[in-house]
């Protein structure tokens, strides 16, 4: 690994952090959700100060260059994360639906009730 | 003082009429609300039978949602403080009175329900992990919280405000750990908790490892960052 892509690694790892870190001030982002990334972050800051680490993992899993370790393992990281992204997606959906479904069935309650006291309403007048 | 007890309930069949019947029974000068956390068993039918005041969420929103809709609702409708009861009927409502009575004392705003003031912590795996998060809290805020994992919390009205309205406020330790940090006054009173009698708890080995990690990561990287 050159020099110079562990100190751009570094760098791009420090920005993102503070990035998520504003997002979290902000209060948009959960924490929870948050900690994905600071884990990512400190993996990717770790590989980087300390090459040997690489050398060593590439060595064993026969790869050639511990640059291409590092692809591999930002790679499957982020296969892993969308992977469950798209399950808590079909979940938000799912949840968004019964929601949908829950309130109106809530309207048409509501609605019935009106209905009920106006026909009670036009009895009395009657 | 108007006190609304919080009971968050995800599948507490087995629990909810006994902790709920105890309350109306023994302790008629508390408000309280279940929140059933869009369960999958009867919890919701048992509470609408016998006529519990219930929000009935229509979706699993998890602990920290369940505990907001209780919030929010003691937000409101103006009460004065609010206090988290679990479900399973661990935590004994004859202990309330005395948190409600250090609440406010020295400007405290949220009292929590400790089993380890004055009694000393048994050793065990899950006691370790409180020791674990006891010590980060005390590394990031320098206040020493004997029991940090106690899910039987009271809060005053501005902090039941601040956790019906915002994002990342969920009712554990790291929130509270937060809140210490930014000059929230806590107070720990001895109480006593009892296990839980039916049904099975949400905390198995795994869930707990995630916990843990999620917990210590939170309070000592991220919540220094927050504003507040």
């Amino acid at each position: 690994m050159s020099l110079y892509l562990r100190i751009l690694l570094i760098v791009m790892s420090f920005l993102a952090a503070v990035y998520a870190v504003h997002q979290i001030r902000k209060s948009q982002m959960k924490i929870e959700n948050a900690i994905y990334w600071f884990m990512f972050i400190l993996i990717v800051v770790v590989l980087s100060i300390f090459p040997e680490l690489a050398m060593i993992l590439a060595r064993i899993l026969g790869i050639e260059s511990p640059v291409n370790l590092i692809y591999l393992a930002m790679i499957f990281l982020l296969l892993v994360k969308v992977f469950s992204q798209s399950i808590k997606i079909s979940q938000m959906e799912y949840k968004i639906g019964i929601l949908a479904q829950e309130s109106a069935i809530m309207k048409k309650k509501a609605e019935e009730n009106d209905a009920g006291k106006m026909n009670a309403d036009d009895a009395t007048k009657k | 003082m108007k006190i609304l007890i919080m009971i968050p309930a995800y599948n507490e069949e087995l629990n909810i009429e006994r902790v709920v019947n105890n309350l109306i029974e023994n302790y008629p000068q508390y408000d309280y609300v279940v929140i059933n956390d869009g369960s999958k068993d009867d919890t919701a039918k048992i509470c609408r039978e016998k006529g519990f005041h219930l929000i009935d969420l229509p979706i699993n929103l998890g602990l920290s949602g369940a505990v907001q809709a209780g919030m929010r609702y003691a937000w409101q409708n103006g009460y004065d403080a609010a206090i988290q009861i679990d479900g399973d009927g661990q935590h004994r409502p004859e202990f309330i009175e005395k948190l409600a009575e250090e609440l406010g004392k020295d400007n405290a705003q949220i009292v929590i329900g400790s089993r380890f003031v004055t009694q000393k912590k048994p050793h065990s795996l899950r006691m370790l992990g409180s020791n674990v998060i006891s010590a980060f809290i005390k590394l990031s805020t320098g206040f020493r919280l004997n029991d940090p994992t106690s899910g039987m919390r009271m809060f005053n009205r501005d902090i039941i405000k601040e956790f019906a309205l915002n994002i990342n406020y969920g009712p554990e330790p790291d929130t509270i750990s937060y809140l210490i940090k930014k000059g929230v006054r806590v107070k720990e009173v001895q109480v006593q908790m009892d296990e839980r009698v039916a049904g099975e708890s949400y905390l198995n080995f795994t869930r707990s490892m995630k916990y843990m990690i999620l917990m210590s990561f939170s309070i000592l990287f991220i919540q220094g960052f927050r504003k507040r």
